[in-house]
């Protein structure tokens, strides 16, 4: 009697495969985590439910990469669906440095950094994408456009004459 | 001297989804590393002064933030100053800005609408730290340009100082309906003239706007050479110190001078604390400049202000917090009573 009640009451939980781009490393998620993924969750509404893991392979994404993607979703496994803020107010509310996203984000080098936001646009996971954005806005801080520059691995394109000619146009900066 | 050969980029349509997907690109040599997609991500959440420099960073930067900027961060601006020198039909709006060490005046013809494209335009999408309105004497018309430039240009306000600005051709009603759109959670009005009673009364605060704000600050009210009381009664100023039918706010301070409270007013406040069932919303530093000693002391406690100094306390159960009650005597007749919610020493 007491078996059949828990079977009942334990829900079927899909398990998902990701297949990073080596082709050899294998993530098994939930949908919990999945679901963060706009793009992933989107594939799989028209997939038939399986008793297997589902395979999804992802050539684009290198496998540290993924498994920086899956730690950050994991943390927001039990969330309430992510908002992103909008419009122009959306630079105040910005996380503190100490937020768990800030943190994690920092420890990451500069490339698995860049890497984690392409993929989560590739993804489209919005929270890791804005989390993301606000990194890259803290690390342009303080910076000169030539630092920006270098940041951002951008070359510039204008003349002097230009540049002063920006430069000069905003009333208020 | 021109950097490097320029090579057009072309800026992907706006919103399609396809010419926007990421190519990942390994190696040093990488040219761009984000679409444009991400860049008006990140852009999004940046400040107005970084934005600017993000402009000179190339032609693909500076075209996204020209193209989306609508969307992007206010211009900050330290302080604006509203005011009207000579003649009430001419209102100047200068102003400074600490991050880019630059400053603006424009003045605007009060008579008609012709300049007001230009001003909103200069302060579009601003965030302004501390607007100062005054000296002025408002009136509909005035009051109702300065509103149109502020709300045209979508300007965020973090603190109103209202100082020097005669009320005396501006109805009640106007006066805190302007005050209202302005929307702010700091309000400090100081040197006021032509400030009768109704102005800074019962209605002032009963009004959602400054029962909601985070900082009260009035003081110096005058109407004809005469120094004019906050004329409030103890029930609605009890009500706005509890922070009745409220909702989470954050309420830090309220400074009123000359408030027209009764001989029962500190003793209302230390029965109602003790007995009030929620005081999440209350004011949390409440000063009553220049009461007459009368009005806040029982009799027989009116000796002891001789020595400058009585301390009262209430304690309220359910939150476990205390009330300080501090009457220090002013130089002369008055004193100052300070108002402090605190955690139960």
């Amino acid at each position: 009697m007491t078996a059949t009640i828990e079977l009942e009451s334990v829900p079927f939980i899909q398990k998902f495969k990701l297949i990073a781009s080596d082709n050899k490393t294998e993530f098994i998620i939930d949908e919990k985590i999945l679901n963060q993924s706009a793009v992933l969750k989107e594939m799989m509404e028209i997939q038939d439910k399986s008793d297997t893991e589902i395979t999804i392979p992802l050539n684009q994404i290198s496998a540290e990469c993924l498994g920086n993607v899956i730690k950050f979703c994991k943390h927001y496994e039990d969330s309430e669906p992510y908002l992103p803020p909008i419009g122009p107010t959306a630079c105040l509310s910005r996380p503190s440095q100490s937020h768990w996203d800030m943190v994690f984000l920092k420890s990451l080098s500069s490339k698995q950094l860049f890497d984690i936001i392409n993929a989560a646009n590739f993804l489209n996971i919005s929270r890791l994408i804005d989390a993301g954005c606000f990194r890259l806005g803290y690390m342009t801080e303080n910076r000169t456009v030539e630092e920006i520059r270098r940041i951002f691995q951008e070359s510039g394109d204008f003349s002097a004459v230009e540049e002063e000619q920006i430069r000069n146009e905003p009333l208020w900066n | 001297m021109p950097l490097t050969p320029t090579k057009k980029r072309k800026i992907p349509a706006k919103n399609s989804v396809e010419s926007n997907l990421p190519i990942l690109q390994e190696g040093p040599n990488i040219e761009s590393f984000f679409a444009n997609e991400i860049m008006i991500n990140v852009f999004k959440f940046l400040p107005r002064n970084v934005l600017d420099k993000c402009r000179l960073v190339n032609r693909r930067w500076n075209d996204i933030i020209d193209i989306h900027g609508y969307n992007f961060a206010r211009r900050s601006i330290d302080k604006l100053n509203i005011y009207s020198e000579f003649c009430q039909n001419f209102i100047t709006f200068g102003g400074f800005s600490l991050a880019s060490r630059s400053e603006i005046q424009y003045v605007l013809d009060g008579n008609d609408h012709v300049g007001v494209p230009g001003i909103v335009h200069i302060l579009k999408n601003s965030n302004i730290k501390c607007l100062v309105i005054g000296p002025i004497d408002l009136c509909d018309s005035n009051a109702e340009q300065i509103l149109s430039v502020l709300q045209g240009a979508d300007t965020h306000i973090m603190e109103i100082q209202m100082r020097r600005v005669g009320l005396g051709n501006i109805t009640v009603k106007l006066f805190h309906k302007f005050c209202e759109k302005i929307n702010t959670k700091r309000y400090a009005f100081s040197e006021m003239r032509q400030a009768q009673n109704e102005y800074f009364g019962n209605e002032f605060f009963n009004k959602m706007i400054f029962k909601e704000s985070s900082y009260i600050y009035i003081k110096g009210l005058v109407a004809n050479a005469l120094a004019v009381p906050v004329a409030v009664d103890d029930e609605t100023l009890l009500d706005f110190i509890f922070g009745v039918n409220i909702k989470s706010v954050e309420r830090k301070v309220a400074c009123l001078e000359l408030p027209s409270i009764s001989s029962q007013f500190v003793t209302k406040i230390l029965n109602r604390f003790a007995n009030e069932a929620d005081i999440t919303h209350m004011v949390t530093e409440a000063t009553l400049l220049l009461c007459p000693p009368q009005t806040v002391l029982r009799s027989y406690q009116s000796l002891n202000i001789r020595l400058g100094y009585v301390n009262y306390a209430s304690y309220n159960v359910t939150e476990n917090k205390e009330l300080q009650v501090e009457i220090i005597k002013q130089k002369g007749y008055f004193v100052n009573v300070f108002l402090s919610l605190g955690e139960k020493y």
